[in-house]
């Protein structure tokens, strides 16, 4: 029994962080419609620079994290207006540059942090008693609630600001949201930024637990896909589903039936998907 | 003889009601009109007929086969063809090549493909055009095009969504002309949606009248013209915008 | 075929074809053994990009699953002539299919909900493909390799470099008869504008679909030629990394034209090789040189030549005509 707490716990952990992850694929395909195949390659320049700032520099790991996150929000700013921007209207050459964007990265971390794996101290030790049943990690139940947090304040963010609005809006209609005067360059430009800080922020949280390696990226990048597709593009609930069916099943896939195929279940589902609802649970936009 | 029935063609786009029950008829050989303030549905209408946007709430029959629910080009092969409110040339295909692919899968043999949209091209006035590239025409020349094409698939029905956009009056009678031409030698019936109202009171034998997704009127022209719901549902729009 | 008219054709195109080929025919004789292996290496390259391309450049399908289709194919006949001792000349043209078959089934899943869909399946596909064959180690040998023999006879460079001259000269011929026929201007229509083709009759997925599994038989094919050549398959094969040189090489080269992605293949291989001597940097290199040409000349190398003698040749005549 605690056997099956443990693997459900674990889903759920990572599930949430999945879920986190994917929010940032979301909201760049729900604004833009562009899938930014980047997406795990700054997952994991998020985590080799907390490791950086908090082994590297001596700081503080929250400040750390913080400072990696905003250095990734950056950087997808700066993506955004250099390379995506001029390819507006043409969905094909947005999913070339980001894919040699995603190779380029791999071989820059390679070439700039070596091949070895990299992560920043815990930011707590020992276990904590659950429910009197089993011992389990602090920095995972950490992980957990940080991941819970970043995702309560997207959340906040989408119905409470102005900016949430827009991005419902433009989610739900875009051609109605441009004739309400919404200036479509600069919503999309934050919303790169903001997707890539979300991938950013799920990198922090989970490189204390997973160390990031160059060549990560492309399952990080491939759940985050896998999420967006159960869930249903556009749909942030979705993400939020999405990646808890994803965890769970993960898990307890790789405990019941094979671990060496743990990844193959999330294919498992998305072929599941595409054959009986490829618009993902909640998806409501038509393509 | 009713060409294209639509019973009850209803269609909602997120909050939006953009048809709600509309129903009429096209009949055999006429020309029939549609009109109605801007954002009345009116493309809306030929997208649901055309397939080109799937018809979940209505029925569409046409020659007496329901096709609402059917894909765009399963719809056109039955003998349905249209041309769009914002033209939709292949780019970087020639004139020509724009006009054969109207022919694949026919089964004629290339050089009689070859013949055959040379005629059309000619027919809409872009003789000696052939080998240009779509993407350099001008606009009223894609326009062109896009009729050839569409005529090139051997419609039964042509839909033509403000076909007369742009045209000084000598072009508008020719165009008006074509359309005549079009009915008479190819017994093609033709529906068609319009914003110059001279051109389409006098072209059409009947009149729908489309307004915030409702049909509200469909007659003889003069009749249509003299309609209070058609002239305050135009009021309307032109107070809004004054 | 970048708008060119049927009809007029460039005199001098033959011409350049010609020598090409008899440039290549010499290569055996005047080669040494390393270089000619990089031609070898060259020419699989060709048979990659140049039916990668005709699945992006012409329908605007961005696959990432290229690699892994001739990974399929490698392993195909691989396993069938390692374990089973099939003739490797039999076990090709069945890797092909096994790679055209798994190209329907994952096209028809994906394929009509449009490009974004394709492109992610095709990804996952690819890594599933690499788990697959690493757990898979009793049958496939991981990343030790698979152990292969020669498509025909004793093992020779020289045949080698014949064998696969001709069979890239078969996939482009076959790619050069498709863009020409009916298949190819719906492939065109459709990548132009899906909405306008459908409107005129065309079964856009259909299209799409039968671009998607000729390709893949394609790089099937040259997987499994590639494959016995190296008398060893590896997991490198069917990796995301080859698939990124083969897009890079046929960006660069220019997407969407013919001759693109020929010369891209031959120039970034032999280009590789000279990378090579200061360290494993031609991926990096080639990644940041794609990623500008992707973004400030999206037509690639051939692309700008082609359209720098096409204005030459217009001259006054198209300044007049704007």
């Amino acid at each position: 029994m605690s056997d099956f707490l443990l693997y459900l716990t674990n889903g759920l952990v990572i599930g949430f962080i999945y879920a986190l992850s994917a929010l940032g694929v979301s909201l760049i395909v729900g604004i833009m419609n562009v899938i930014n195949f980047a997406h795990g390659e700054l997952y994991i320049l998020a985590g080799y620079f907390s490791a950086l700032f908090s082994v590297g520099l001596g700081l503080n790991p929250a400040l750390g994290m913080a400072l990696g996150v905003l250095a990734i929000f950056v950087l997808g700013l700066i993506i955004e207006r250099t390379l995506i921007r001029p390819t507006y209207g043409n969905d094909m050459y947005s999913l070339i540059i980001t894919f040699i964007l995603s190779i380029v990265l791999q071989n820059a971390y390679l070439f700039v942090f070596g091949p070895y794996p990299k992560k920043p101290p815990n930011w707590v030790r020992g276990s904590t008693e659950v429910l009197g049943l089993f011992f389990y990690g602090n920095q995972r139940l950490a992980s957990l609630l940080l991941a819970l947090a970043v995702i309560a304040a997207f959340f906040v963010l989408l119905h409470r600001t102005w900016f949430g609005r827009v991005v419902r809006a433009v989610s739900l209609d875009r051609e109605v949201a441009s004739l309400m005067g919404i200036d479509p360059v600069r919503v999309n430009l934050v919303s790169f930024g903001l997707g890539c800080a979300l991938a950013g922020a799920a990198g922090v949280i989970l490189t204390p637990i997973f160390p990031v390696t160059p060549t990560v990226g492309v399952g990080v990048s491939l759940t985050a896909f896998v999420v967006v597709v159960l869930g249903g593009m556009g749909s942030f609930v979705g993400c939020l589903v999405g990646g808890l069916v994803l965890g769970l099943v993960e898990n307890f896939g790789a405990a019941y039936i094979s671990s060496g195929y743990k990844h193959v279940f999330g294919f498992i589902i998305l072929i599941l998907v595409l054959l009986f609802r490829p618009a993902g649970l909640f998806g409501q936009r038509r393509l | 003889m009713s060409l294209l029935e639509v019973r009850g063609a209803s269609k909602r786009f997120g909050g939006v009601q953009a048809l709600a029950e509309v129903s009429f008829e096209v009949r055999s050989g006429e020309i029939l009109g549609l009109i109605g303030p801007n954002g009345a549905g009116k493309t809306t209408l030929f997208h649901l007929i055309a397939g080109t946007v799937p018809c979940e709430r209505g029925e569409i029959i046409f020659q007496g086969q329901p096709i609402a629910g059917l894909p765009a080009h399963r719809i056109c092969r039955l003998g349905l063809a249209r041309t769009f409110q914002i033209v939709r040339p292949f780019g970087q295909m020639t004139c020509l090549e724009n006009v054969l692919v109207a022919f694949l899968g026919r089964g004629l043999d290339r050089a009689e493909r070859a013949a055959r949209a040379g005629e059309f091209l000619a027919l809409t006035g872009l003789a000696g055009k052939e080998d240009v590239p779509a993407g350099r025409l001008n606009l009223i020349d894609k326009k062109r095009l896009e009729l050839a094409r569409a005529l090139a698939t051997g419609p039964r029905l042509l839909l033509l969504d403000e076909v007369l956009g742009g045209l000084n009056s000598g072009e508008m009678v020719e165009a008006l002309e074509l359309m005549r031409l079009i009915r008479d030698r190819f017994q093609v019936t033709i529906f068609w949606i319009e914003h110059v109202m001279g051109a389409i009171m006098r072209l059409s034998e009947r009149i729908l009248v489309l307004d915030q997704g409702r049909l509200i009127c469909q007659g003889p022209p003069e009749q249509v013209s003299r309609d209070r719901r058609v002239i305050e549902a135009y009021l309307g729009e032109q107070h809004a915008q004054g | 075929m970048s708008g060119a008219a049927p009809g007029k054709r460039n005199l001098s195109g033959p011409v350049w074809a010609a020598l090409a080929l008899a440039a290549f025919l010499t290569f055996p004789l005047i080669l040494d053994q390393y270089w000619l292996h990089t031609a070898i290496v060259g020419l699989f390259y060709v048979m990659m990009a140049s039916s990668w391309n005709l699945l992006a450049g012409f329908t605007g399908q961005v696959s990432f699953a290229h690699a892994a289709f001739a990974g399929i194919g490698a392993y195909t006949s691989g396993i069938l002539a390692a374990r089973f001792g099939l003739p490797p000349l039999l076990g090709l043209p069945l890797g092909a299919l096994l790679a055209a078959l798994l190209g329907l089934g994952l096209g028809g899943l994906c394929i009509r909900m449009g490009g974004i869909y394709l492109s992610l399946t095709t990804l996952a596909f690819s890594e599933i493909l690499r788990l697959i064959i690493n757990n898979e180690y009793q049958v496939t040998r991981g990343t030790m390799g698979l152990k292969v023999p020669t498509l025909f006879g004793a093992y020779s460079k020289t045949t080698s470099f014949y064998v696969m001259l001709a069979a890239t000269l078969l996939v482009l011929a076959l790619i050069r008869w498709i863009l020409r026929s009916d298949l190819g201007l719906s492939f065109r229509a459709v990548q132009n504008d899906e909405v306008a083709a459908a409107s005129l009759g065309l079964p856009v997925v259909r299209v799409r679909l039968t671009a998607f599994v000729i390709s893949s038989a394609m790089a099937g094919l040259a997987g499994s030629l590639y494959g016995h050549y190296l008398l060893l398959i590896t997991p490198h094969i069917p990796s995301l990394d080859l698939m990124f040189l083969v897009l890079a090489m046929t960006v660069i080269g220019g997407l969407g034209t013919f001759v693109g992605p020929i010369f891209g293949a031959l120039f970034l291989e032999a280009l590789s090789e000279y990378i090579r001597v200061w360290g494993e940097f031609h991926v990096l290199i080639f990644g940041l040189v794609a990623l500008g040409v992707a973004r400030f000349a999206p037509v690639g190398v051939v692309g700008l030549i082609q359209g720098w003698l096409a204005a030459r040749r217009a001259g006054p005549a198209a300044e007049a005509g704007r």
